[in-house]
Order: structure tokens, then sequence, then C-alpha cells
């Protein structure tokens, strides 16, 4: 019997182990293409979903009416085929694509994009993005081919959120999506893929739309599939299990595989943040003394060096290096002038600060929890602060920060388009609430001021569309972010914009959009 | 010696047995109980014995092999693992002798209960105990824990849910076989209350077998909760937790770096399989084979 128990227990172990591997293997036949990530779907809800992997498989399977396109920061036609915009900037008319249907057979046309994004701006879910196209006024069909938005304000920015992967900007068929209810998957777009298979936390699978009007994917059937953790993804990419990896790898497996000559690992620019967010409406981060203080503390060298083996780069502004306008506003590490702020906010090592730190265990992978630990260290090494730390699972730990329960949390953010305004307006003016820094419910005085500053500036930049204007505005927004300390750089995740894909597989782009295109994926 | 009755016989009479003779035949009940009291001396002398603070991240080297400086390597940022060894036997002793005794306490009671009182009331809970019984511990607890959120009450008291059951099977069980028993009738003649004779003279003659239960239960306990840690239910970081940490080494082993791992992993391994040997050796003691006449 112990000889058995034993047994039992060793197996138990091991076990444990492989319940965390994928468990389904990906059928592969040629022309199917296999892809693996440790990324989830929230919800198949283009008014409700607000993440990476849920609109990029809004992106494989729908359009919306510009693009970018691949390898640039360039927006050119999609659904649109071409676009004027009125001498005030605030009405924009769109000539449309004729002869385009979507893939429940329905015929394209201006009415379905009125349908659509009207759609999006009423049902306005709360985890949604809809936030990134209030702006617009009014949508009037035309003809046939022909739709009219006019703007609330003009809006330098407003072809970029008109473009995939942008969610609510997409354009789905009136006769398969549900009307006045989230879609939770029930959708039809124009392609270029059909999404035929959705298994939650499983795999998702793509089929060609034969009837797409522009040139057919590269692989007529692609499959994804969600691992557990990184480590099952490093495993499967080398054990030849999928074609190629994508978000998120450990540094450690990017090291080792970048040696093995069986594989390719590709490396984009990465335009994705990690930030510390601090919700200025809950003590005591309503002091903008307390934030200045921990802005001070941080130490980003360690959390590059420790955590991510070198591979990201400390971050010193929301605006990342390699995007126009960036300027390193924050601090460097100095903790005198880190507990000299606290005392003058009234702590001391014998009334120490004491937060709670809040991080989400898998979404940002599998290193969050040693970040969690390098920050609580190096904000306890000034000797007055105390930190708690504390998880919970991605989609609690969204509603909890919309709901303002966290006053400093971790976040991530990778761009809707590529500009600076969407690496300071969504936090600061666009979504206070929905990303939790609540900004526009500031009590402090200073807060409110700087809240009422911000909306100025990002506004002012928004109304003209002469670029060198547009940067000195964002620069002052950059200076003014860093001395309110309201959101807190960390680093830039280089190592997320890393596919690493079998010798074979061919057509993957790694641009500043962030943009995964399968369709242009294919193995020889 | 022969054999009379199907009874071994002691040996003859007058000899008492020797302690070396009693540490023989209960060799197992005194090796596991020898090595669960070496871990959890070592897990209360962790702040003695440790070199280093477990959650301190400056004193060695990052993912540096075991060496004399750091008997059992170092990890990812910079912490030494033997220290982090040392305490991290805390949280799952802890937590599976709590939920341990909780599930005894209540599973037992509940069982003595049902068993006696019989009816709908014993109906009704083997029903509900069942249910719960024949969900595999690990999920059963990870659902509770994913529904109360993390955090060490809400891990003790998933746990303690879980094993709930198996004492209640136990303890009611033997309550059947007892209660048709003459002293029970003989009690009842006298003018025993229910509760009387329930407490007096049923519950008591059940332990022998109820205690045979907890070894084995805490060590599958210390194992769900590793698997909660591992799964990122448990205490925060940095806490050292044997669990976490194999979670946390995990990433690393394939590229080589065995002993984040390794170390965390053969304490679980060496903790549960003493408690079994605790488990084998109680049920040999309090429930002695009989041998069969060849």
């Amino acid at each position: 019997m112990s000889r058995r128990r034993v047994g039992v227990i060793a197996l138990a172990i091991l076990t444990l182990a492989l319940l965390l591997s994928p468990g389904a293997v990906a059928q592969r036949e040629k022309g199917t293409l296999v892809i693996g990530t440790t990324d989830r779907i929230t919800e198949l809800s283009p008014e409700n979903s607000y993440d990476y992997w849920t609109w990029h498989v809004f992106q494989q399977t729908a359009e919306a009416l510009v693009t970018f396109k691949p390898g640039t920061t360039e927006i050119g036609p999609s659904l649109a085929t071409s676009w004027t915009i009125s001498p005030d900037g605030k009405v924009y008319t769109f000539k449309l694509r004729k002869g385009v249907t979507f893939t429940d057979g329905t015929p394209f046309d201006a009415a379905a994009v009125k349908w659509s994004i009207e759609r999006a701006l009423r049902l306005n879910g709360p985890e949604g993005g809809v936030a990134l196209i209030m702006n617009i006024g009014k949508i009037d069909v035309v003809d046939d081919f022909t739709v009219r938005f006019t703007l609330k304000q003009p809006d330098a920015t407003f072809l970029a959120r008109m473009s995939d992967p942008i969610a609510p900007a997409m354009i789905f068929s009136p006769k398969s999506t549900p009307a006045n209810e989230f879609a939770k998957g029930r959708y039809a777009g124009t392609g270029p893929y059909r999404l035929v298979q959705y298994v939650p936390e499983q795999r998702t699978v793509y089929e060609a739309y034969k009837g797409y009007w522009g040139p057919q994917p590269k692989s007529p059937r692609v499959i994804t599939v969600f691992f557990a953790d990184a480590s099952a993804l490093a495993a499967a990419v080398e054990a030849g299990q999928v074609d190629v990896g994508y978000r998120t790898f450990n540094p450690e497996d990017i090291v080792r595989l970048s040696k093995n000559p069986n594989l390719q690992v590709l490396r984009g620019p990465s335009m994705s943040v990690r930030y510390i967010v601090f919700n200025v409406t809950a003590k005591p981060f309503d002091n903008p003394k307390v934030r200045r203080a921990i802005a001070y503390a941080v130490d980003r060298e360690r959390i590059v060096r420790d955590v991510f083996a070198g591979l990201n780069s400390p971050l010193y502004s929301m605006v990342p290096p390699g995007l126009w306008s960036h300027v390193p506003a924050f601090p460097r590490r100095n903790l005198d002038q880190a507990r000299a702020l606290l005392r003058e906010a009234g702590y001391s090592p014998t009334k120490k600060l004491a937060i709670t730190l809040w991080y989400t265990p898998l979404h940002y992978g599998t290193t969050e929890a040693d970040v969690a630990a390098v920050v609580k260290s190096s904000l306890e090494q000034t000797g007055m602060i105390s930190v708690d730390v504390k998880s919970l699972e991605w989609g609690a730990y969204v509603k909890a920060m919309s709901k303002g329960e966290f006053g400093i949390f971790f976040l991530g953010w990778y761009p809707d388009f590529v500009d600076p305004d969407n690496f300071l307006a969504p936090w600061l003016t666009e979504s206070p609430e929905g990303l939790g820094t609540f900004l526009n419910k500031a009590t402090n005085p200073a807060d409110k001021q700087a809240y009422a500053r911000f909306q100025k500036l990002l506004t002012d930049a928004k109304l003209t569309a002469e670029k060198s204007k547009r940067q000195a505005i964002y620069q002052e927004a950059q200076r003014l972010l860093a001395e309110t300390a309201i959101l807190l750089p960390l680093w830039k995740n280089d190592q997320q914009a890393v596919a690493i894909a079998q010798k074979n597989v061919k057509g993957i782009v790694l641009d500043p959009t962030m943009n995964f295109r399968t369709w242009l994926i294919y193995k020889e | 010696m022969g054999e009379v009755a199907g009874f071994a016989t002691e040996p003859a009479a007058g000899a008492r047995p020797s302690f070396l003779r009693m540490a023989r035949r209960h060799s197992i009940l005194l090796v596991g109980a020898a090595i669960v009291g070496f871990v959890v001396t070592v897990t209360i002398l962790a702040p003695i014995l440790a070199p280093y603070d477990p959650t301190a991240q400056s004193p060695g080297g990052r993912l540096a092999p075991p060496s004399a400086a750091h008997p059992m390597g170092t990890d990812q940022l910079h912490r030494d693992v033997l220290s982090r060894v040392l305490y991290g036997g805390r949280l799952p002793l802890l937590v599976a002798a709590a939920s341990v005794a909780i599930s005894f306490s209540l599973g037992t009671g509940l069982g003595w209960i049902s068993g006696y009182f019989g009816g709908r009331l014993d109906r009704a809970l083997s029903v509900v105990m069942d249910a719960i019984y024949s969900f595999p511990s690990l999920i059963l607890a990870i659902a509770i824990v994913a529904m109360l959120g993390p955090g060490l009450l809400n891990m003790i008291g998933a746990i303690a849910f879980v094993y709930i059951p198996t004492y209640f099977r136990v303890a009611r069980a033997q309550v059947l076989t007892l209660k048709e028993q003459e002293f029970v009738e003989a009690a009842r003649a006298m003018g025993g209350t229910h509760w009387r004779i329930l407490l007096r003279h049923i519950a008591p003659n059940t332990l022998p077998a109820v205690m045979t239960v907890p070894s084995f239960t805490i060590a599958d306990a210390i194992l769900t909760e590793a698997a909660l840690s591992f799964l990122g239910f448990g205490l925060p970081p940095p806490t050292p937790d044997w669990g976490f940490d194999i979670q946390n080494g995990q990433k690393f082993l394939q590229a080589g770096y065995w002993w984040l791992i390794t170390f965390p992993g053969l304490m679980i391994i060496v903790v549960s399989i003493a408690f079994g040997m605790i488990g084998e050796g109680v049920n040999d003691l309090l429930n002695p084979r009989r041998r069969r006449a060849t």
C-alpha cells in the first residue's frame, strides 16, 4: 500500500504539470497553419471587449473602412476605397467598395456601415473600447455606397480610429449579429476568414472565406491553440506542434530558442508598454507627493534585468521611444528624493506608507508575480513604505479596476492606433474610469487642475493637423504627466513583439501596429 | 509459538516486549513520524536556520547553481533557494493541518449524528456528502477558491470542505455498526438519552477507525495546497511556499535551471510520503490485522 502511495504521489505531481498543457493536439494537415498563444479571448463582442486577442480574432474575420498597410504606419483603403474630409475637419465622406459580401451572404453597403457603428455606440459595453469612437456625432447614408460621418469635434486621429482592429469601428452583418445585445460570438464579418469554431480556453479555427473581395488568405485554414502558460508554448514550438508562437514567451525561453537552428525568432518593433496606474480618488494616492515618491522609488533596471533577462527596456514616458514626440520625462531612480517626498507627505520609518499593490497572474505572462515582488522590494528599500501584494484573475481584475477597487495596480497597453494621442488620452481624458485612474473624479485640487490641463492639451493636439504643433503639445503633456505621476511607465515590452516559428513559415510581419495578420502567413 | 484460533500469539508469558521489538513492529509509523517531526522542527526553526531572508532579492547571483554560499542555488530574483525551502513549508503544513482539523471535527461530528439518528437527515446528508466526495479534490478546491478569492482562510476553508465527506463516511459507517451492538441496547435499557449514548458510548468507539484518516488527508491536503499555490490561488508573492516556488521555477526548467523546482518539489514528496507512512502505522496500531491460520 505504501509503495503504491509513493507512486500515486509522484504521479500526482506529474499530473499537475500535465493538467496545464493544452490537451488538444492540433491537427496538422497541409495548408493548415497552427498558431500558439498564451493570450485569451475575453468575449467575442465588438462592443464589449478591449483586449489584444479578442480584437485579433475580429481582425482576421471582419474589416473596417480603412486599414494600416502591413509593415507601415500608413493608412490605406479597406472597405472604403476613398474618402474626403471637409475643410472644418468635422465631416468625413467615404466611398465604399462594391461587390463585397459578408460571410453570411448579405451584401455589404452603406446601411450596414451605419448599422454596425451605431450599434457599437448604442450598446457601449462596460468592458468595451467604444470610447475610442465616441467623437462620432452622426452617420448618414448618402447612397448605397457612400456614407458620411459628422464628428462632434475635428480630430486628426479620426481615420486611425476607424481602422481594424478597433472592433467598434468594424463592420458586421445586420443579419447575423444581434442588434440589441452583446454579440458573444454571433457575428458575420467580410473576411478574409470565417470563424468556424471557438472553444474557450482551447482553440479557434478560421477558414478562408471563398467569397472574399480581396486575395485569398495564404493559408486556407488556421487553428489557434491557447496554451496554459509560456513554458508549454515554448515546448510546443520546440516540438514542432505549432507553426508559430506569438505572445508571450518566457525571456529565458526566447534566449534559449534563439540558439535553436530549427527555429526562427522574429523580433518586431514593440509599441507595447507596461506601467503602474494610480487611482487618484483612492487614499493615499490622492496625494501627488505619494505618487511622485513611488515614481522615484521604482527600480526599472532591476525589473528589466532580473525578471526579463535584459530582454525589455526601461521606459520613462508613456509615449514609447521610436514614436514621434517621445521625451523621457519621468525621473531616474532616486531613493533620497523618494524619502524626502514621503516625509513631506507625513510618513516616516515608524509611520510607513502602507499600500496594496495589485497584479494579474496570467494575462501579461507568468512573469507578473516576479514583477510585483521586485516592485515591492524596491519600494520597501526606502524604509518608509510597506507593500502588500494581491492578485486577481484578469476578468475579475478588469471589473474591479473599472469599479475603482484598486488604488495602485499594473496595466499594459499596446496602441489602438499608432499616434501619441493613444498613449495619453485613454487614461487621462477619454476613459479615466474604464482604465482605473478616475482622473475625471479627482478630489485633490492639484489633480483637478491637471485634468483640466490635459483636456485642453490633448484636445488642442487633435484639432490641429500640423505635426510639429502636435509634437510640442504632446511633449508638454508628457512632462505634465511626469510631474503629476498619475501613471508610472515602467518598461517597454520588446519581448512581447517576439514570434518564434518553424523554419518553413513565411510571411510573418511584425510592425509598430502590433497587428498579427494571419492571412499573410504560410508554410513552404 | 503456535497460532491459536486465528490470533498471532505473543511471546512467552512473562517476557515484556522490548523497545526494539516494538520499534521494528511499528517501524513505518516511527520513521514517518520522525520525518514529519524533522520537517516541522526545521520549518519552525527556519528563522534561525535560514542563512538569508527568503524574500531578500540581493544575496546571490541570478539563477546561480548550488554552491557553498548557496547550497540550493539562487532563483531569478537573486533569492536563496535553501532559505525559501526552509520557510516554504510553513504555509503548506499550516494550511494542511488547519484544514484537516476542520474537516475532522465537522465531518466526524456530522457522521456521528447522521449515522445515529438516521432517517431523512441521514439520507439528505449522505446524498450531499456523496456529491462532494465524487468530485476530484483538486478541481473542487480550485472551484471553491476561485469563487471565494485567494487568501489564507479561503484556502483553508476550500481544502477543509473537500475532505469533510471522507471523515463523514468513516464515522457514519462506524456508528451504523456500533449502534446495533448489545452494549448500546443495554445503555438504552438503563435509561440513557440518545445524546448520552452517542457521545459517551458510541463516539469514542469510532475513533480507532476515524483516527487513521487524518494522516492520509494531510498528505492529500499538502498536495492540494501546493497545487493551489502552483495555480496562483495561494498567498501572494513573495511569500515563500513550496507550491508557489514550483510554479515559479517551472519556467526555468527547460532552460536548465533545475534547482528551482527540484528542492521544493522534493520537500513536498517527502512530507506527503511521511504522512502516508504515519497513516499506515496508525492503522496498524489501532486496527491490528488478524493473521489467518496458514
